[in-house]
């Protein structure tokens, strides 16, 4: 039964998938709507620590910058949204022309996904030739996300300054107050997306561009020699992740009803690099289970310990610094990823005991 | 603008660009001779500032002990990172940069929860202020550009004229054939983290005046550091100090026309730029191949 073996020999992580996802899926059945909430915004973070996968796990563009993609899919809906609804604190009577695309809710869809992968667009335009290091690209996408979040702290006038801006409707297209879906609802909205993205990601990673993308993670430059325009395809990855981190930092804005200079920040960026550290890049399961873990336990520790220290959330990060350096040390292929080593050599045990017994049949006991 | 306005802003550009050389110069360093981004680089910037305050401001004692007491903690801070964490990683950029990034998580958070989130001010070690008709600066931003080329030459001296800057050169250039001429290159390269982290606790100490001490000061100081060390590349001290220039002077000029943040928008987006047309920095010395 040829077909049963290769289910067999699936790799360990794509089971974990299905069993996160068949959890996912029954999950608001036998929780209350605090958790379907909590876990809604977890799997909104769930495709951004994918595409950050993408992008660092399978072809080694460490950015270090991603939530500034996050932010400003989210600011769009953000700002759309305000403006939709007249906040009190918007003070002009028309859009500028930059945000025009933000007056119908269609538009500001879209511009949540046009506007990072434009952002993208642009460095990487710049930053994909040959002759840059690699570690630039994670320098200036650093700068970038120190910069972007002084920016919207800046620019008060679109984005409420410091005090960032109050999303409530909660639909997929409409910004208007009035019309708005349940937590329940909304949260099967994210796991669509969720799904979706999984796939999309499932899919190119296992084509011809995917194995691409890995050869430029493995070795840049004997992939120019084959003929291969590395540059192309990091272009390409690199604007796909950054639109789909601004679908996250999109459905993000509209499970939380609000964002604020936080999401667009070095503090995001930080989370998401040690969420897919954490669970192993490379294998996409990784960048799953890392947000899913550490999310869940920050949110399940902070309802535990915010009563014996208001400095819960700074505990909490130096915890994840202790958690980074730790996985550096001993397990720097993730938790999945050590699953799959381990996968990997029973595999390779059982394939030599395999030969080894066929020479023994053939040859028969003594050699 | 007016002229004079325009001097001014020349002016300050001018003094601000020796700050940044000096609060870049560790980075720089760790990178070009170790091939090692050091994201802790800031957060050391920002230790030292604390030193500064607690020795200079707090204990009383002179400021150039705080500085020298700055250098000698980071420097065996860095040291003891060296030999502990990053001597592990050497060549993998991903591990290192992680590794530097959690040390750079664990000194902020540190100085938050032991330090508290109070602003700490630090006074100007000499109070005086120039003026030259409608142009002023602080005596205190000559005395930190006097320092910041000093130690600029010094450490151009200890690279090129010292026996322990030959090396670390040669460690850098051929590590296999120091290594058979029974140098200790593990002892260099501990040597050489430990004098960049050094250098950072330095500059750190030294712009503990001109700035509010709190646990985010390394988080200001990150974009500017790092645009710096991109554009002015690794190859040549000198490129570091014209990118220094080139950097503070523009945020400067178009700060006072607009205002800091889209100045440093600008910058960066023109260092992008930059870094295309020159991927090895601005002043790209010959390399024998």
């Amino acid at each position: 039964m040829p077909r049963l073996k290769k289910v067999r020999q699936l790799p360990l992580n794509r089971w974990i998938d299905l069993a996160l996802f068949l959890f996912l899926l029954s999950f608001p059945t036998w929780q209350n709507t605090y958790w379907v909430y909590i876990m809604s915004g977890i799997m909104a973070y769930m495709i951004f620590a994918l595409s950050l996968d993408l992008l660092w796990g399978y072809t080694g563009l460490m950015s270090m910058g991603h939530s500034v993609l996050f932010g400003s899919g989210g600011y769009m809906i953000g700002i759309a949204s305000a403006w939709a609804n007249q906040a009190d604190w918007i003070k002009f009577d028309q859009l500028p022309w930059f945000l025009a695309l933000l007056s119908s809710p269609l538009g500001a869809f879209l511009a949540a996904l046009l506007l990072p992968g434009l952002i993208a667009l642009f460095i990487g335009l710049f930053m994909f030739s040959g002759k840059i290091r690699g570690v630039f690209f994670s320098l200036i996408t650093l700068a970038l996300a120190g910069i972007a979040e002084l920016f919207v702290i800046n620019q008060s006038r679109y984005t409420h300054g410091d005090s960032g801006i109050t999303v409530t409707s909660r639909t997929l297209f409409s910004n208007a107050d009035s019309q708005r879906l349940t937590d329940q609802q909304f949260y099967f909205v994210v796991l669509a997306f969720l799904l979706g993205s999984y796939l999309l990601c499932l899919w190119l990673v296992n084509t011809r561009t995917g194995k691409v993308l890995q050869g430029i993670r493995e070795n840049e430059s004997r992939l120019t020699y084959l003929g291969y325009k590395p540059a192309a395809f990091k272009l390409f990855i690199f604007v796909l992740s950054g639109m789909m981190a601004g679908l996250a930092g999109m459905l993000f804005v509209r499970v939380q009803g609000s964002i604020n200079h936080s999401s667009i920040g070095i503090n995001l960026a930080t989370l998401v690099l040690v969420w897919v550290a954490v669970g192993g890049r490379g294998n996409l399961t990784g960048a799953l289970i890392g947000t899913l873990l550490l999310q869940f336990s920050e949110t399940k520790l902070n309802s535990v310990f915010s009563g014996i220290s208001a400095d819960f959330a700074q505990y909490w990060k130096l915890v994840l610094g202790l958690l980074l350096l730790l996985i550096v040390f001993v397990i720097p292929r993730g938790l999945i990823g050590v699953l799959l080593d381990y996968q990997q050599s029973r595999q390779d045990r059982d394939r030599k005991a395999a030969i080894m017994q066929k020479e023994v049949n053939r040859h028969g006991a003594n050699p | 603008m007016s002229p004079s306005m325009l001097l001014q802003l020349l002016v300050s550009g001018l003094a601000s660009s020796f700050v940044l050389l000096l609060t870049s110069l560790g980075l720089v360093i760790i990178l070009g001779y170790m091939k090692v981004v050091n994201l802790a680089h800031t957060e050391m910037l920002m230790s030292g500032a604390f030193i500064c305050y607690y020795v200079y401001q707090a204990a009383g004692l002179p400021f150039i002990v705080a500085l020298l007491t700055a250098f000698a903690v980071s420097f065996l801070f860095g040291a003891l990172v060296e030999r502990l964490i990053i001597c592990h990683f050497y060549g993998k950029m991903s591990e290192t940069l992680l590794a530097t990034y959690a040390i750079s998580i664990l000194l902020k958070q540190g100085a938050l929860l032991l330090l508290g989130k109070n602003y700490k001010k630090v006074d100007y070690p000499v109070k005086a202020v120039f003026q030259w008709g409608s142009v002023y600066l602080e005596s205190y931003k000559l005395v930190v550009a006097g320092l910041s080329v000093g130690v600029l030459l010094l450490t151009l001296l200890l690279i090129y004229k010292t026996k322990t800057g030959r090396m670390i050169r040669a460690a850098m250039q051929n590590r296999s054939m120091t290594e058979s001429l029974g140098i200790n290159t593990k002892k260099v390269d501990t040597l050489t983290f430990a004098y960049g982290m050094g250098l950072a606790g330095l500059a750190g100490a030294v712009i503990a005046p001109l700035s509010t001490v709190t646990y985010t000061l390394g988080e200001s100081w990150l974009t500017n550091t790092f645009m710096n060390v991109v554009m002015g590349g690794v190859s040549s001290l000198f490129g570091t100090l014209a990118s220094s220039v080139l950097i503070q002077e523009s945020v400067s000029v178009i700060s006072g026309l607009s205002n800091s943040v889209t100045a440093q928008i600008i910058v960066l987006l023109v260092v992008i730029v930059v870094v295309r047309l020159k991927p090895d920095g601005l002043f790209t010395a010959k390399e024998r191949r």
